[in-house]
């Protein structure tokens, strides 16, 4: 608009400068003129005057050629030299005319010319006289005389006449040189002001072609840039001239619907054919009423792109007149698909992050109840601000209400217990320094004075713009402290009691041994020395109470051995396998050879464990391998090995630890498959005492052996089928 | 500090026994383990004398033939068993043969005089040389069986057992085990 | 050996089982000298006395007040005075450790106590007779093992 306003500006100052400009000229040039016309008529004035005195004297001249030409034919008789005598009367008139006409407005000089009209014709006379009185010397001199003075009076009144020529010229002259001294100024004047007048116009038009020019590249960068504005805001303009139905359609309108730019011809027809049939209809409806509404209210329908692709299209217009009253309507249709998929996602997001929202809301409630449940509160320190911000539930846990004071260092400070003071001082100091927070244990004062114990954890997060938070958690664990210290108290109880529960089995085992083995020994002095003196009730008596006693005497050989197993404090030492099978076999040398068994031992790995118990676990197995043999077949004992991991055997343990695992195989008389898990148990026996002889401690033994080696022990059977005893033993102890 | 030594009884039993009877300037020859010839007659006074010096070291004479002959059984057994070379034959013909007595006059006597039998004796004998095989530490367990004439491991396992009541591996073990005690109070 | 005289020590704090192991001796008709120590400590004393005719056999009980028979085993091997004494380690049932580690100690004989009273005569019948061999057939004292 400012523009607009000095370009106005510069119009009216324009044509001011201008009627100014031409105003002064007008005028100067006016002036200049009449100063010209002056110096001219000055100029012909003088020039009039110089002729005038040089006709004179031309005049004067030809008189005196006259004369001479007169003088000379005098002389000479010649009519030769009545030539120039004849001429010369032409030339004074002809002189005498010019002067006439040159001096038409001066009286004086008129009346001056007639004066010397007569007397040059006085003159004239003479000469006309004299030639006819040619010899009459007499005559000659009153000729010569008179000529002379008729000469002479020519002679004074051309003198007079060219000094007021003289005169004149002088005057004239003066004026000459007064308005031929004024009339370059005023010329110059108007040079000058016209100059000034020319420059500063100049300046003006200058200054506003540049301003034009300046728009004008304004309007081609604007146009450029339009394009390009088109291009990267994916919209095209349009132009219809309703009148005449024309339409204009930009570049990038092409463009966006695929064709290159000016491609088609820009009619309706054409247009219409790239709108998406569907949407045919519509975009008719909403262009229905455009000269009514005198716009086209913004509206999206699709378009087929030429390559097939559909694309949403956002049209708006408006409706102008131009110079011929023409409408003209003015519209920009924009590509919005991606808009409209965005508009869509959006939307979709929306109703996400509302469903998250309620999601949330209800995790906080539920995390606050949380807290409240397990006791412990949250907390967050911003990294940037160093400031806290506390859960409800970590007030509470200091005994006071929530958000009742500035979470702080300082103002927790105050809860922690004098001597844990330092710990939360060094874990800010941590935080501070490293940015992280190990897990600390301290003591707190509660509000109302109780003693709490709590342990903080914290982690640090950086959320999505890289700001840097460290979430907490402060749990109130006196609870499980006090149940810690219970459990460890109840297991150094038990772990007493368990011990005193061993010793009391070894020592009652070892105790019993003695008075009974008194016993035995006394009945067996009384069956040797005294057995006669009783009656045959007595003696079937001693002998029942002899039987008795070898029962109990087994038992508790059994039981002391048991007994023996449980000692778990013997060091793990480095076992050659071979070595212990060696010995097993030599201890059970006789038995082996007196049934006649085979055993198979592969090449036995180097364990760890306890030598004397894995010797007696061998022993154990291998002897009841023998015993429960079938009679008609001789016992073969097998007994394989490997290095297995822990997830593929079907133990407890499904880590990836590796056990060494023995299969030690026979061909006895089996067992019941049901009864497998039952025979390790102590004192469990699968046949009558009459049957095989033993306690069935032996199998209680070895599962407590494997026990003490942290290892499984399994049995597998089928009756008459032999017996397999798998024994898994850790490798890393 | 101890030392570990090795003896032939026999190389030693002779110089003892030619150091201790040299003062008693007799013309004497030591045969074999356990019989000394005089070559001249020794008074009884001089056999007293000889016999309190020998009794200091545990050396008897024996003068019963009985003991005598009892003594050359045990002798013959000890060779026997400690034998590089496998008996080819029976003990028992092995003895009669070499004492010139039917065997079971040897044997009465023998238990008579001990209170064992011969077989035990031999036994006993066997498992003394499997105990110092198994201290020297130089054969296996088998072949000391089969040096012994044992058809098996398992069949010295279950002999040596029933005399000494250990394993010979333990019997291998103790012995490993007092050794390392002795270096340890050093 | 029917003129040569055992010299049987046993040391054993069960009035019981001294009296059973005199028994048995008197019925094994073999000439034995039996003494018997209530404990350890007078086990020692008998020992270092002097006068004290030194035994050919001695048997321990490990079940001693004042001084168990461990404890005893350990001291007479050290003094090489007792090196003629073999030593039967005479005692109620024990783990097969610690049997080997009497025997690693020095110990010559396990006798773990029989409970009737012929068996007990056999183990000691054993025990004379195998030490006899020992002495009689210069046997080498140091591998005299024997556990019964």
């Amino acid at each position: 608009m400012i523009r607009i306003i000095n370009t106005f500006k510069s119009r009216i100052f324009l044509n001011i400068a201008f009627v100014i400009s031409l105003a002064s000229i007008f005028f100067t040039a006016s002036i200049t003129y009449k100063h010209i016309v002056e110096l001219n008529k000055s100029t012909d004035l003088v020039m009039k005057s110089y002729e005038v005195k040089l006709n004179i004297e031309n005049l004067m001249s030809e008189l005196k050629d006259a004369e001479t030409g007169f003088r000379g034919y005098l002389l000479y008789k010649d009519k030769a030299f009545l030539n120039p005598f004849n001429n010369s009367r032409e030339n004074v008139d002809k002189a005498f005319i010019r002067i006439k006409r040159l001096t038409k407005e001066n009286k004086t000089q008129q009346k001056n010319l007639r004066e010397l009209y007569r007397l040059i014709a006085i003159r004239y006379s003479y000469f006309d006289e004299y030639r006819e009185i040619k010899s009459d010397y007499k005559y000659q001199k009153y000729f010569i005389a008179n000529s002379k003075k008729a000469m002479d009076n020519v002679r004074k009144k051309t003198d007079e006449m060219s000094k007021l020529e003289d005169y004149l010229l002088e005057k004239r002259e003066k004026s000459f040189k007064d308005t031929s001294f004024y009339t370059p100024f005023y010329a110059l004047l108007i040079i000058i002001i016209t100059l000034f007048l020319i420059v500063v116009a100049y300046i003006r038009i200058n200054k506003d072609l540049i301003s034009l020019r300046s728009s004008n590249d304004r309007l081609m960068v604007i146009n450029e840039s339009q394009k390009l504005a088109e291009i990267i805001g994916k919209f095209g303009s349009w132009e219809v001239n309703l009148e005449r139905n024309s339409y204009q359609f930009s570049d990038n309108l092409y463009r966006l619907l695929g064709y290159e730019p000016q491609e088609f011809e820009p009619t309706l027809e054409e247009y219409l054919k790239t709108i998406h049939p569907d949407d045919l209809d519509f975009v008719k409806t909403k262009s229905a009423n455009i000269l009514e509404l005198k716009e086209l209210p913004g509206y999206t329908y699709r378009i087929i792109k030429k390559d097939g692709e559909i694309r949403f299209f956002h049209a708006t217009g408006i409706l102008i007149q131009n110079n011929f009253g023409e409408n003209i309507l003015v519209g920009t249709t924009q590509d919005v698909t991606d808009h409209q998929i965005y508009t869509e996602k959006i939307k979709k997001n929306n109703e996400e992050l509302i469903e998250y929202n309620k999601r949330l809301k209800i995790y906080d409630e539920s995390s606050k109840q949380a807290e409240i449940l397990g006791n412990y509160g949250s907390w967050i320190l911003n990294f940037e601000t160093l400031e806290f911000i506390y859960s409800d539930n970590k007030f509470r846990l200091l005994g006071c209400e929530p958000q009742s004071f500035n979470p702080s260092i300082e103002n927790l400070l105050e809860f922690v217990h004098p001597d844990d003071k330092h710990i939360i001082v060094n874990g800010n100091q941590s935080i501070i320094d490293k940015g992280e927070l190990p897990t600390i244990n301290y003591r707190i004062i509660r509000k109302d004075g109780e003693l709490r114990n709590f342990r903080t954890t914290a982690k640090i997060y950086t959320d999505s713009l890289g700001t840097k938070n460290m979430i907490g958690t402060t749990q109130d664990i006196t609870e499980e402290i006090l149940k810690t210290n219970d459990l460890k108290y109840k297991n150094l109880e038990l772990e007493r009691s368990n011990k005193e529960l061993i010793e009391f089995n070894y020592a009652a085992s070892h105790d019993l041994q003695e008075p009974l083995r008194k016993i035995q020994t006394f009945i067996s002095r009384i069956n040797d020395n005294e057995i006669e003196n009783l009656s045959e009730k007595g003696k079937e008596y001693m002998d029942r109470i002899v039987n008795a006693a070898s029962r109990m005497r087994i038992l508790i050989d059994d039981l002391l051995q048991y007994s023996r197993t449980n000692k778990s404090d013997a060091l793990f030492e480095t076992i050659n396998l071979n070595e212990t099978l060696s010995n097993v076999t030599q201890d059970l040398s006789e038995t082996i050879l007196e049934n006649e068994t085979t055993i198979h031992l592969p090449k036995l790995p180097t364990i760890k464990g306890i030598p004397f118990q894995i010797q007696q676990l061998f022993i154990n197995l291998i002897s009841n391998s023998i015993k429960y043999r079938k009679p008609e077949v001789n016992p073969i004992i097998s007994i394989a090995y490997e290095k297995v991991k822990a997830k593929t055997e079907n133990i407890a343990d499904d880590s990836n630890s590796l056990y060494h695992k023995f299969i030690v195989n026979d061909n006895g008389i089996g067992f019941e498959p049901e009864h497998a898990e039952k025979i390790f148990l102590l004192f469990n026996r699968l046949h009558g005492k009459t049957d095989y002889p033993g306690t069935g401690v032996g199998l209680a033994i070895c599962k407590k052996i494997i026990s003490n080696h942290n290892g499984y022990i399994q049995a597998i059977g089928k009756p008459n089928e032999g017996a397999t005893i798998i024994i898994y033993i850790p490798v890393d102890l | 500090m101890k030392t570990f030594i090795k003896f032939d009884i026999n190389i030693v039993t002779k110089k003892l026994l030619e150091d201790l009877l040299k003062p008693f300037d007799l013309k004497f020859r030591v045969l074999g383990f356990g019989e000394i010839e005089f070559l001249e007659n020794v008074s009884e006074e001089k056999i007293n004398q000889i016999t309190a010096v020998l009794n200091e070291y545990g050396i008897e004479i024996i003068e019963n033939q009985k003991s005598i002959l009892v003594q050359k059984i045990k002798d013959v057994i000890t060779e026997m068993v400690n034998s590089d070379e496998p008996i080819a034959v029976k003990s028992s013909v092995f003895l009669a043969d070499k004492l010139n007595h039917s065997y079971g006059y040897l044997s009465n006597l023998f238990s008579e005089v001990t209170y064992t039998s011969i077989e035990n004796y031999i036994i006993i004998q066997k498992i003394e040389v499997a105990k110092n095989l198994i201290i020297n530490n130089q054969l296996t367990l088998t072949e000391i069986a089969f040096k012994l004439n044992y058809s098996s491991v398992a069949h010295l396992s279950t002999q040596f057992k029933n005399i000494t009541g250990i394993t010979p591996s333990a019997f291998q073990r103790i012995v490993k085990k007092r050794r390392e005690i002795s270096i340890k109070t050093l | 050996m029917q003129k040569e005289f055992l010299t049987i020590t046993l040391a054993d704090d069960d009035e019981d089982d001294r009296l059973f192991f005199q028994d048995a001796f008197e019925e094994l008709k073999i000439n034995t000298n039996v003494t018997t120590c209530n404990d350890g400590v007078e086990l020692m004393e008998y020992l270092s006395n002097p006068d004290t005719i030194l035994p050919n056999i001695l048997f321990l009980d490990l079940n001693m007040p004042r001084k168990n028979g461990f404890e005893c085993l350990l001291e007479i091997k050290k003094e090489s005075r007792f090196d003629n004494i073999a030593i039967a380690i005479y005692s109620t049932s024990s783990s097969e450790e610690d049997i080997e580690n009497t025997f690693v100690h020095g110990a010559n004989i396990y006798i773990k106590k029989p409970s009737d009273f012929a068996t007990l005569k056999k183990v000691l019948s054993e025990v004379v007779t195998l030490n006899w061999q020992y002495h009689t057939s210069g046997l080498n004292k140091e591998n005299f093992l024997l556990r019964l």
